[in-house]
């Protein structure tokens, strides 16, 4: 998605001047012909064989794309290669001019691909050639995805870690790099320095969402979850960040995610010392880690034979408690979510009727509710 | 700065100008017969117009149905003849005339014809063909490639189910696996990511979360956890939505984001859950009418990520989609409307999976649901990846030229 969001600008007319082209002038003058300026292929020797192809918008048509000269005669060009299927040094050198001017066009990096097989080109040049063209345009999907497949062909993922690293030293949380990063990793188990990567990272910017997230991709690869030392010396990370940061998201959701399939009331102590967190770095996301801990208790003890009432009542207050002054107080943004989950957990451990909420009227009626229309 | 903009904006809150004469001007004017594309330097150019064609066509056409606007029978018929050009000869349509098939434009031009609704547009789509397309793009491992040689990532099952769907080309074996694939999406924050093990995305759980819905697998998700992380999206102090945990608020979020909230209330009820509002939805819609209406609209038409960028089809289109799930609770038979402004700011309601008109999505499947279901006995169509010996990729090259 990241690449539509960035690569969408608004409608503006501004021709490029620079190829109003004043080369009709210079084309006589023998004397002064610039070897750097640029020559349209239909006007090049060398390409005279072959018989550019217009772009085929029928009659009428819509969104009608106002493009320069300079990429219409690249692309009347390519479609020609491509109707002819050639496979030429020329066919190759083309497809850098056509990805100069639109990188996100799927077909020309495909056919640049099939070149590069044909002809046997050299895939360290082309390393070279990807790392430039991402290096400019690192939120392009295509350019990421032939990067890939040069490595792969390779075999050689030697330069991969240090160049994902440099790209996220320009911008800490993008989506491809990452995404890059974790393939490379993964297909060639790269994971000895991540973890000290990750910290690193976290180190610059503790609330960057992307390094907990691969924080938590290496330690479910590496040592997994299950060894309570690895749990523990994360937990102890976790509430670190805190101390340093309060109201980092990221932190409590790690500490939540990295918990929550074995149950937070699972860890001992845990409780206690978010509680004590509570009187001096105190946060909705704090607040609701709490809510959570109550809940998963009350789960734990409906469960147990013998059920201490009391203190399921006791569990029970304290978690809507929580959740009301979320709704109320601390996090009325989600006012409906919180009500919800009040509503919920009253319903499922509390004995009996809602008196505040009206009963719902969907079942009484017997309406199925559909949210649209089903077939 | 963007947060001086939505301080300022709430102090203002009683000017609030209907925009939209203004947009649906703009874009029936102006922009739909032509787009002038910025060409400067290649190297600044950011702009990949000619790739999304069909795209622009979506997003403009969706945006004026919202609304109401009717669209000029000669406009709707000119779209159908031009998607049929970016309709590949092998199946899928593909960015523009001439290009490989690619599932975003072909998602783009389905939902494009869905919306224009006429036997013209419905004609233009060769349902063999695209069923062979998607047999084309379809992995072993559940997932499918967006095209041909091309990237894995969740957005493609969901480009896959909603065409496959609407056009009644869909079975089980088609999807095998997909269902899984896509669970693998869930990670430890309770959104859905991109590719497994990546970080959860507004996006990604999007598209993730509606193609479990048309495959009615929608259950099969941690519904809580992913309930608990699109809430904690909308941003307290801006009331719009951020695309992933600690980042920034943008206008396109308002559908990615928001959109999710209908698809869990359902299928939360489906679960047997019976607390659930009747008239709200589980995110703070007055807020978030707010956010767009105030901070993301264009004072000559159009809308926008946040104050300061510039506006664009795909924002408009995003942005008005997301107004209108903040405006509209329930279905047909329950139905709660909360109007921020004017009355004339409502906007038609759109449907939550497929995010064109539930009448139009009524309409196309109604069509599609009279044809039977092509025969195809396929496999998947193989490595998604360009091979040193995929002759068969290398030869189609010749065969996409219209």
């Amino acid at each position: 998605m990241s690449d539509i969001e960035e690569t969408v600008e608004s409608v503006q007319v501004n021709e490029d001047k620079e190829f109003d082209v004043e080369v009709e002038e210079h084309i006589e003058d023998e004397f002064a012909v610039d070897p750097t300026r640029y020559i349209f292929y239909r006007d090049r020797k060398e390409w005279a064989d072959l018989e550019p192809v217009p772009q085929d918008d029928g009659p009428n048509p819509v969104v009608k794309i106002a493009y320069s000269e300079k990429f219409s005669d690249v692309y009347d060009y390519f479609r020609a290669l491509l109707k002819n299927d050639e496979k030429t040094e020329r066919a190759f050198a083309l497809t850098a001019d056509a990805i100069d001017l639109n990188a996100a066009n799927y077909t020309v990096w495909h056919y640049r691909r099939v070149l590069l097989q044909a002809l046997s080109k050299d895939l360290k040049e082309e390393m070279k050639y990807i790392t430039n063209i991402i290096e400019e345009q690192p939120k392009n999907y295509q350019v990421w995805h032939h990067r890939r497949m040069v490595v792969e062909w390779l075999n050689d993922p030697s330069e991969e870690l240090q160049f994902i690293a440099d790209i996220l030293s320009q911008d800490a949380k993008n989506y491809h790099a990452w995404q890059h990063r974790q393939w490379v990793i993964q297909e060639y188990k790269l994971w000895d320095n991540e973890l000290e990567f990750v910290e690193n990272l976290l180190e610059e910017d503790v609330r960057n969402n992307s390094a907990w997230n691969q924080r938590h991709f290496v330690i479910s690869h590496t040592t997994g979850f299950s060894d309570p030392a690895v749990v523990e010396r994360e937990i102890q990370y976790c509430l670190n960040q805190i101390r340093k940061a309060p109201h980092n998201e990221s932190a409590w959701n790690y500490l939540k995610g990295m918990l929550q399939d074995r149950g937070l009331s699972s860890q001992p102590g845990l409780l206690e010392r978010v509680l004590e967190l509570k009187e001096t770095h105190c946060s909705p996301y704090l607040l609701a880690f709490l809510f959570d801990c109550y809940e998963d208790a009350l789960e734990n003890i409906a469960q147990k034979e013998k059920v201490e009432e009391e203190e399921q009542k006791e569990t029970l207050r304290k978690a809507l408690e929580i959740c009301q002054l979320l709704a109320q107080e601390k996090d009325t943004i989600r006012k409906e979510y919180w009500e919800f989950l009040g509503r919920s957990l009253r319903n499922k451990y509390g004995n009996g009727t809602l008196s505040d909420e009206p009963m719902n009227i969907w079942f009484e009626r017997g309406i199925h509710l559909l949210v649209f229309k089903e077939r | 700065m963007c947060v001086l903009f939505v301080t300022l904006a709430r102090r203002e809150k009683s000017i609030c100008v209907s925009p939209f004469l203004q947009l649906s001007t703009f874009i029936i004017s102006v922009a739909f017969p032509l787009i002038t594309q910025n060409v400067r330097s290649a190297k600044e150019n950011k702009l990949s117009l000619n790739y999304i064609r069909p795209w622009l066509c979506f997003w403009i056409l969706h945006s004026l149905e919202l609304l109401q606007e009717p669209i000029p029978a000669a406009v709707a018929s000119d779209v159908c003849q031009f998607l049929a050009r970016c309709q590949s000869p092998t199946g899928g349509f593909a960015g523009g005339p001439g290009q490989h098939a690619h599932l975003a434009p072909t998602y783009a031009a389905v939902n494009a014809l869905c919306i224009i609704g006429t036997d013209e547009a419905y004609n233009v789509i060769d349902r063999e063909k695209l069923l062979d397309f998607l047999w084309s793009v379809k992995q072993p491992d559940g997932s499918f490639v967006m095209h041909v040689g091309g990237e894995v990532d969740v957005r493609s099952a969901y480009c896959a189910a909603s065409v496959a769907s609407l056009t009644n080309i869909l079975t089980p074996k088609l999807f095998e696996n997909t269902t899984n694939w896509i669970l693998s999406c869930q990670n430890w924050e309770g959104g859905l990511s991109g590719v497994p093990g990546l970080e959860a995305h507004g996006g990604y759980t999007f598209c993730g979360t509606a193609a479990l819905v048309i495959l009615g697998k929608e259950h099969m998700l941690d519904l809580k956890a992913l309930l608990r992380w699109v809430v904690s999206r909308q941003m307290r102090f801006e009331g719009g939505f951020q695309g992933r945990c600690n980042k920034l608020v943008d206008g396109c979020y308002s559908f990615w984001q928001a959109g999710l909230l209908p698809l869990l209330h359902r299928a939360l009820y489906k679960e047997g859950e019976s607390e659930l509002s009747q008239q709200r939805w589980m995110f703070e819609q007055q807020a978030l009418q707010e956010y767009i209406l105030l901070c993301c609209q264009n004072p000559t038409g159009g809308l926008l990520d946040k104050p300061g960028k510039s506006r664009d089809f795909y924002h408009t289109c995003y942005c008005l989609s997301g107004l209108s799930i903040a405006q509209h609770f329930g279905n047909m038979d329950n139905h709660y409307e909360v109007i921020l402004g004017k009355e004339e700011n409502r906007l038609a309601p759109t449907h939550p999976v497929y995010n064109i008109c539930p009448e139009k999505v009524a309409q196309a499947l109604q069509h599609f649901l009279r044809m039977p279901v092509p025969e195809v006995s396929r496999q998947p169509g193989g490595s998604g990846e360009d091979r040193p010996s995929d002759a068969a990729a290398a030869s189609s090259s010749a065969d996409l030229q219209s």
